[in-house]
C-alpha cells in the first residue's frame, strides 16, 4: 500500500474521531475545572485538631473574656463569651502578623546604655496601662530606686450603669467602646439615654434623646432617677453633679487608684532613663509633653511591638509579645492565657525593668467580683495595625481611615479634597470626608500617635491645602 | 455542598435575621468577623466599590440638616431571597442554588465562571466579585479557618450564612443523630454584634416580629432578612 | 507581488499601500492584544469595573457589535428563504462583518469572565432558566454556522479555487446554504432575543424590568427586531463606507436602497413596539414594583432626553428618511438614516446595560458612575483592528462583492442622475 497524502489526511481524520471515544479529552476538559481551583499561590488553610481556649482580651482596658477557636496551636477565631466583641477583638489573633511588628531590637545595646545611665538623673516609667500586676511591680521598682512612676491620666469615677434610670451623657461616647460593648448593650433597655453633644456622632444618634446643646443640671432634674451624669473623661465637675444628684456610691464611685505621678509633678529635664510600657493600648500622651521633662542626653527604651507609637520617638524599641501571646492581667483580677508562643527575640518589660517575674507575680491574682462597676476608656481606638479594618475603613466608608478627616458642610470643602490638619507645631495632609452630622467648626480625625503629637492640647484646624 | 441524610428527617428550617436597626452603632464587628470567618483578605488596592464585605454596614440618614438631623446604620447582607431568588435564576451554570431543607441561598465559587450576571440581578448589592486573587500579610494565611476554602480571583461570592460553621453544628449532631442544636450555628457576624442587633434563628420555629419590615418588599423576592426600628423616618426609608 | 492572490477582473491598490493601510491597524491589535493579556494575567483589576457596575464597556460593546452583525442573518433569511436576490450582492460582506463580530464579541466574553477554563461549565451544567445560558448555546451555535458561512467565500479565491477537491467541496457546502441559513436565522432569531431577556427578566432591576409574553420579557422581541431593523442598515453604512476607501462602485443603487427600505419598515415597527412597551411601563409595570417610573431619569445626566433620543432622534427620523423614497434616494440622506439607526441600537444597548446598573435600587444608595479604564478600551479596540484587517484580507483576496466586476465594466453614470432616475419609478 503506497501512502499519500490522502492517507494521511484520513488517518489524523479518523484518529481524532476515535480519541472522542477516549476517556483522554473528557478527562482533560475535567481536569481544566481542577486546575482552575488551585492555582499556585492561593493558601490552603491548615487543618489540625481544633480546641477552645478561653482568654481575656487585652487590646482596651475592658478585658472582654474571649474564647479563641485554636486549629493546633493556630488560633483562627475569637468569640466573646459574655456577648459580641468589638471589631479589634474579633481579629485580635492577627495582630501577631502585622506587617509593621517589632521583632528584633537592640536588646543588649539597650541593657548597656541602662549600665551607663547618668546617676543623678531620675528614672521613669510610663506605663500605659496601669492597674495591672505588672504596674504594681513597677511602681515598687521606682519606689525602691527613687524613680518616677507615670501613667496616663485614668478617668475619675467608675460607673455603675445597671443601677441607673437616666443617663445624662455629655458627649461621653457611651454606645462606642467607652465601656465595654457587650456589657453596656446588656442592660441598654434599663435606662433612658440622652446626649449632649453638638455633633450627631454615634452614641448621640442611638440615644432615646439628642440635644446639641442644653443645660446639664436641668436636663438631669427633669429625668427618672437615680440619674448618671457622664462625661468623656468623669472630670470633678460631672463628678460632683453625679454626688448632688445622689449617686455616690451608687452609679458612680472612685475610679481605680493608680499610685502614679502626674507629669506635671515632674521637674522639667530631670529624667535620665525612660521606659515606656507600651505593650497594651492606652491613652497616648502626645511626646512635646513628655520631652521637656527628659534631661539632654536622656534615653529613651519603648517596649513596644509597633514602631508607630513611641518608637519614632525612642531611642530603643524593644520588641514585645502582643496580645494572644502575651501574660498579663486585667482589672479586677482577670490573668490572660497566652494563646501562642512568642517569636524569639522578645523582650519582657517586667523583667527588664525591674528584674522579676511577672509569671509568679500572676500566681498570686485572685478575680474578684466587681459588681456592676465599670471603668471607662479614655484613650483612642486605633485599629490600624488590625489588617482586616481595611474592610471599614477603605472598603467600606463606615469608620474614618488615618489620613482622614471628617468635617461639616459649613466648612466649604468637598469630599474627597485634599487638607491639612494644621497647628502650631505643623501640619500633617488629610483627605477630606464630608458628614453632615458635624456642626461648624467641628472636625473628626483618627487620632494616631502622629496626630496627637501634632495637636498636643490643641485643637487643630483643617485647612484647605 | 450538602451532608445528605444527616438531619435525619428533622423539620425543614427557614433560617433568616432580625436585624434591630435602633441597636446597631456601625462598629463594624461584624464585618470583621465575617471576614475572619470566611478567609476574605484584607484588599488593599481595594476602595469601597470593589472591596469583599459580605456582610456591609451603611449609614442612613433622614436627609435633614442639622439639627433635624437623623441618622442610623443598616448591616447589608444577602437577603436569602426565598420566592424568585434573582441571582438563582440568572446563573448560567446553576453555581447557586437554594437549598430546599434550610433555606439558605448558596453560592458556589468552584463553580463559578465570573459572568457577574448575578450581580447585576440582585437589587441589594450583597455579592461581591474577586477582582484580585487573595493575598494576606506575610504569615498571616497560617491563622485560616480551615472550614472555609480561600477563592481566587475571577469568582463571585457572598453571604452564605456561615455555611461552614453549619456544617461544623451537623458534623456534631450527626455524632448523635439528632436535629443540630441551634446554639452551635450561629453565624460570625451575629457572634460578633456587641449590641445584639443582629438575631439569628430559624424563622419556622420563631417567625419574625410582627413591626418589622423588609427592604423592596414590592419586589416580589421575599427576603429573608427582618429589620426593625422603632422610628418612623427609618421604616419610610425601607 | 500578490497579484496572483486577488480575483481575476478585479483591480486592487499595490501590495505596499495595502501594507500601509493594515499596519496602523496591525499596531492598534497589537496594543490592544497587550490591554486583553494584562487583563488576562493580573485580573480583572485592570478594569474599572466594580462591584456596582458588574457590567461595563464590554458588555455594552459586545450587545451592539452583535446586534450591528445581525445583517449576516437577515441578509441570509432574506436571500435564501425569502429569495430577494438583489441582496446576493451583499451577502458574502454582510457574513464577513458577521463572523467578525461574533468572533471578537467571543473573544472578548472569554477575557470578561474570572475564570475563562471555565467556560465550558455552561455547557455541562445548564440552567434552563437563565437567559445567559440560552444567550452562550446559540452564541456558540450560530459562530460556528458563521465560520461555515464564511468557508465557501474563501474557498472561491482565485489560488484556492485550483485546488479540485477544494473546489468540490465548496460546491457541495453551497447546495447547503439554505439550511445554514435557516439554521442561523432561527438561532440568531433566540440569542438577539435573549440577549434582550437578560435584562428583561431583573426582577431586582425595575428600570429594565419588563412583562412580556409567556416566559419572555418585552425586551426579548424588542432587541430582535431592533437587531433586524438594523442589521441591513449597518450593511449599507459598511458597503458605503468600503467603496468610499477603495473608490470603487461595488453593488447596484438598487441594492441599497433595498436594503434601506428593509431597515426603515422594520425601525417603523420597532419605534412602535418600543412605543407601547415604554407607555406600559410607565404606567404599570414599574410602579407595581413600588418605583414611579420618573424617579429614574431624575439622575444626571441620563435625563428623559435619552428616551427621546432613542425613540425619536435615533427611530423614528431614520425610519421616516428611509421609508421615503425621494429621501432614501439622496445617497447623503441614506446613509446618515442608516447611520442614525445604528447609533439608536448603540444607545439602546447602552441604557440597558450601563444605565440600568448606574441607577440605585436601594432607597440609601447612591448614584454612581463609571468610566471604562485604558485597559478596557485597547480590548475593545483589539477588536475593531481584528475585524478591520480580516475585512480588508477578506475583501482583496476574495471576491465580496459578485456586482463589483459588472459595474466596472460598465459606463459610469453620474450617481446623482442615477439615484433620481431610480427614485422617479
Amino acid at each position: 500500500m503506497t501512502t499519500t497524502r490522502r492517507t494521511a489526511v484520513k488517518f489524523i481524520a479518523g484518529s481524532a474521531v476515535g480519541v472522542l471515544f477516549t476517556p483522554a479529552p473528557w478527562r482533560l476538559v475535567r481536569d481544566t475545572a481542577l486546575w482552575s481551583e488551585n492555582w499556585p499561590g492561593i493558601p490552603r488553610p491548615k487543618r489540625g485538631p481544633i480546641s477552645a481556649k478561653t482568654t481575656f482580651c487585652t487590646l482596651c482596658p475592658a478585658g472582654c473574656a474571649v474564647r479563641a477557636r485554636c486549629v493546633g496551636e493556630q488560633p483562627v477565631a475569637m468569640a466573646g463569651v459574655n456577648g459580641g466583641l468589638c471589631p479589634l477583638g474579633v481579629t485580635g489573633h492577627h495582630l501577631p502578623y502585622y506587617p509593621g511588628r517589632v521583632k528584633q531590637g537592640p536588646v543588649e545595646e539597650a541593657r548597656a546604655a541602662v549600665a551607663k545611665a547618668d546617676p543623678s538623673k531620675k528614672v521613669a516609667v510610663l506605663d500605659l496601662r496601669p492597674g495591672r500586676t505588672a504596674s504594681a511591680i513597677y511602681r515598687k521598682a521606682m519606689e525602691e530606686r527613687g524613680g518616677v512612676y507615670l501613667a496616663p491620666p485614668q478617668p475619675g469615677a467608675s460607673v455603675n450603669l445597671a443601677a441607673a434610670k437616666s443617663v445624662v451623657s455629655v458627649g461621653a461616647p457611651l454606645l462606642e467602646g467607652w465601656l465595654p460593648p457587650a456589657e453596656v448593650f446588656a442592660v441598654r433597655d434599663r435606662f433612658r439615654l440622652v446626649q449632649i453633644e453638638a455633633e450627631l456622632s454615634r452614641t448621640a444618634a442611638l440615644a432615646d434623646e439628642w440635644l446639641p446643646q442644653a443645660d446639664v443640671a436641668a436636663v438631669a432634674r427633669r429625668l427618672e432617677g437615680p440619674v448618671l451624669v457622664i462625661d468623656r473623661t468623669m472630670s470633678a465637675a460631672t463628678i460632683e453633679m453625679n454626688k448632688a444628684l445622689g449617686g455616690w456610691g451608687k452609679t458612680v464611685q472612685a475610679g481605680p487608684a493608680t499610685g502614679a505621678a502626674s507629669l506635671a509633678s515632674v521637674a522639667d529635664g530631670s529624667i535620665g532613663l525612660l521606659y515606656i510600657d507600651e505593650t497594651n493600648p492606652g491613652q497616648y500622651i502626645p511626646w512635646p509633653e513628655i520631652e521637656p521633662k527628659l534631661a539632654a542626653d536622656a534615653v529613651t527604651i519603648v517596649f513596644a511591638w509597633s514602631r508607630e507609637g513611641y518608637g519614632r520617638h525612642a531611642k530603643f524599641v524593644l520588641p514585645t509579645a502582643v496580645f494572644p501571646e502575651a501574660l498579663d492581667d486585667l482589672p479586677n483580677g482577670r490573668v490572660t492565657t497566652p494563646l501562642m508562643k512568642a517569636p524569639v527575640g522578645v523582650v519582657d518589660p517586667v523583667e527588664f525593668i525591674a528584674k522579676a517575674s511577672l509569671a509568679d507575680a500572676l500566681q498570686e491574682v485572685k478575680p474578684k467580683d466587681e459588681a456592676g462597676w465599670l471603668t471607662p476608656y479614655t484613650g483612642a481606638f486605633d485599629a490600624t495595625a488590625a489588617a482586616l479594618s481595611t474592610k471599614l475603613y477603605q472598603e467600606s466608608k463606615l469608620l474614618l481611615g488615618p489620613g482622614q478627616v471628617a468635617v461639616g458642610p459649613a466648612a466649604g470643602l468637598a469630599e474627597n479634597d485634599a487638607a491639612f490638619l494644621s497647628t502650631s507645631r505643623g501640619k500633617l495632609p488629610v483627605r477630606v470626608v464630608v458628614d453632615a452630622g458635624l456642626p461648624a467648626g467641628k472636625a473628626r480625625f483618627l487620632a494616631t500617635p502622629e496626630v496627637l503629637d501634632l495637636c498636643g492640647s490643641e485643637e487643630p484646624r483643617v485647612v484647605r491645602a | 455542598m450538602r451532608l445528605r441524610g444527616a438531619q435525619g428527617g428533622a423539620r425543614m428550617k427557614r433560617y433568616g435575621m432580625t436585624i434591630d436597626i435602633d441597636r446597631c452603632n456601625g462598629c463594624g464587628a461584624c464585618m470583621v468577623a465575617c471576614a475572619v470567618e470566611n478567609n476574605i483578605p484584607p484588599e488593599i488596592e481595594a476602595d469601597e466599590r470593589k472591596g469583599i464585605t459580605p456582610i456591609r454596614v451603611y449609614q442612613i440618614d433622614n436627609g435633614e440638616e442639622q439639627p433635624n438631623r437623623r441618622t442610623a446604620f443598616i448591616p447589608m447582607l444577602c437577603q436569602q431571597c426565598g420566592e424568585d431568588t434573582p441571582c438563582v435564576h440568572v446563573c448560567p451554570q446553576q453555581a447557586v442554588d437554594i437549598d430546599p431543607e434550610t433555606g439558605i441561598v448558596g453560592q458556589m465559587a468552584e463553580r463559578c465562571l465570573g459572568c457577574r450576571y448575578c450581580m447585576a440581578a440582585c437589587p441589594y448589592h450583597a455579592r461581591y466579585f474577586n477582582w484580585w486573587d487573595p493575598k494576606w500579610p506575610a504569615g498571616m494565611e497560617a491563622s485560616l479557618n480551615p472550614n472555609v476554602a480561600p477563592r481566587q480571583r475571577g469568582v463571585v461570592e457572598k453571604c452564605n450564612f456561615c455555611h461552614g460553621r453549619r456544617h461544623a453544628a451537623m458534623e456534631k449532631a450527626a455524632a448523635g443523630r439528632k436535629d443540630i442544636d441551634p446554639a452551635d450555628y450561629v453565624p460570625a457576624c451575629a457572634e460578633a454584634c456587641p449590641s445584639g442587633a443582629i438575631r439569628f434563628s430559624d424563622l419556622n420555629a420563631q417567625a419574625a416580629p410582627a413591626d418589622s419590615f423588609r427592604l423592596l418588599e414590592k419586589l416580589g423576592t421575599e427576603p429573608k432578612i427582618y429589620y426593625r426600628s422603632k422610628k418612623d423616618w427609618v421604616k419610610r426609608n425601607g | 507581488m500578490d497579484k496572483f492572490l486577488i480575483a481575476r477582473g478585479l483591480k486592487r491598490c499595490s501590495t505596499a499601500r495595502f501594507a500601509a493601510w493594515i499596519l496602523p491597524w496591525i499596531a492598534l491589535l497589537g496594543f490592544g492584544l497587550v490591554a486583553a493579556g494584562l487583563c488576562l494575567i493580573k485580573g480583572l483589576n485592570q478594569t474599572n469595573m466594580d462591584n456596582r457596575f458588574a457590567f461595563g464597556l464590554w458588555i455594552f460593546l459586545d450587545l451592539t457589535v452583535i446586534a450591528l452583525g445581525a445583517g449576516a442573518f437577515f441578509t441570509g433569511f432574506l436571500l435564501y428563504i425569502l429569495k430577494l436576490h438583489e441582496l446576493r450582492a451583499v451577502i458574502n460582506s454582510a457574513v464577513i462583518i458577521g463572523f467578525t463580530a461574533y468572533s471578537g464579541a467571543v473573544a472578548v466574553l472569554a477575557i470578561d469572565v474570572g475564570q475563562p477554563l471555565r467556560a465550558w461549565f455552561t455547557f455541562w451544567y445548564p440552567n434552563v432558566h437563565s437567559m445567559l445560558t440560552e444567550v452562550t448555546f446559540c452564541i456558540t451555535c450560530y459562530l460556528t454556522v458563521l465560520a461555515i458561512e464564511y468557508v465557501p467565500i474563501v474557498l472561491k479565491n482565485r489560488k484556492l479555487k485550483e485546488v479540485p477537491s477544494l473546489l468540490v467541496f465548496e460546491f457541495q457546502l453551497h447546495k447547503v446554504m439554505y439550511v445554514l441559513a435557516g439554521v442561523g436565522t432561527f438561532l440568531s432569531f433566540f440569542h438577539q432575543g435573549s440577549l434582550g431577556g437578560l435584562y428583561g427578566v431583573l426582577r431586582g432591576r425595575p428600570f429594565a424590568f419588563r412583562e412580556g409574553l409567556f416566559i419572555w420579557p418585552s425586551t426579548f422581541f424588542l432587541f430582535i427586531l431592533s437587531a433586524a431593523a438594523v442589521g441591513p442598515s449597518f450593511v449599507l453604512l459598511t458597503t458605503w463606507l468600503v467603496e468610499k476607501i477603495s473608490k470603487k462602485r461595488l453593488v447596484r443603487t438598487e441594492v441599497l436602497q433595498l436594503l434601506g427600505r428593509i431597515s426603515g419598515l422594520l425601525l417603523a415597527v420597532y419605534v412602535l413596539a418600543k412605543t407601547l412597551d415604554t407607555l406600559i411601563w410607565i404606567n404599570r409595570t414599574s410602579p407595581s414594583a413600588g418605583f414611579p417610573a420618573a424617579q429614574f431619569y431624575g439622575w444626571k445626566p441620563f435625563g428623559v432626553w435619552i428616551l427621546f433620543a432613542e425613540i425619536v432622534l435615533f427611530g423614528l427620523l431614520p425610519a421616516i428618511a428611509l421609508l421615503t423614497p425621494k429621501l432614501r434616494a439622496r445617497r447623503g440622506l441614506l446613509v446618515a438614516a442608516a447611520a442614525l439607526a445604528c447609533c439608536g441600537v448603540t444607545l439602546n444597548r447602552f441604557v440597558q446595560t450601563v444605565q440600568t446598573l448606574a441607577l440605585p435600587t436601594l432607597p440609601f444608595d447612591k448614584f454612581l458612575s463609571y468610566t471604562p479604564s485604558w485597559q478596557e478600551v485597547g480590548t475593545f479596540l483589539a477588536v475593531v483592528a481584528y475585524g478591520v484587517l480580516v475585512y480588508s484580507f477578506s475583501f482583496r483576496y476574495l471576491n465580496l462583492f459578485p456586482e463589483e466586476r459588472e459595474l466596472k465594466l460598465e459606463p459610469a453614470a453620474p450617481q446623482e442622475e442615477e439615484e433620481m432616475a431610480y427614485a422617479g419609478r
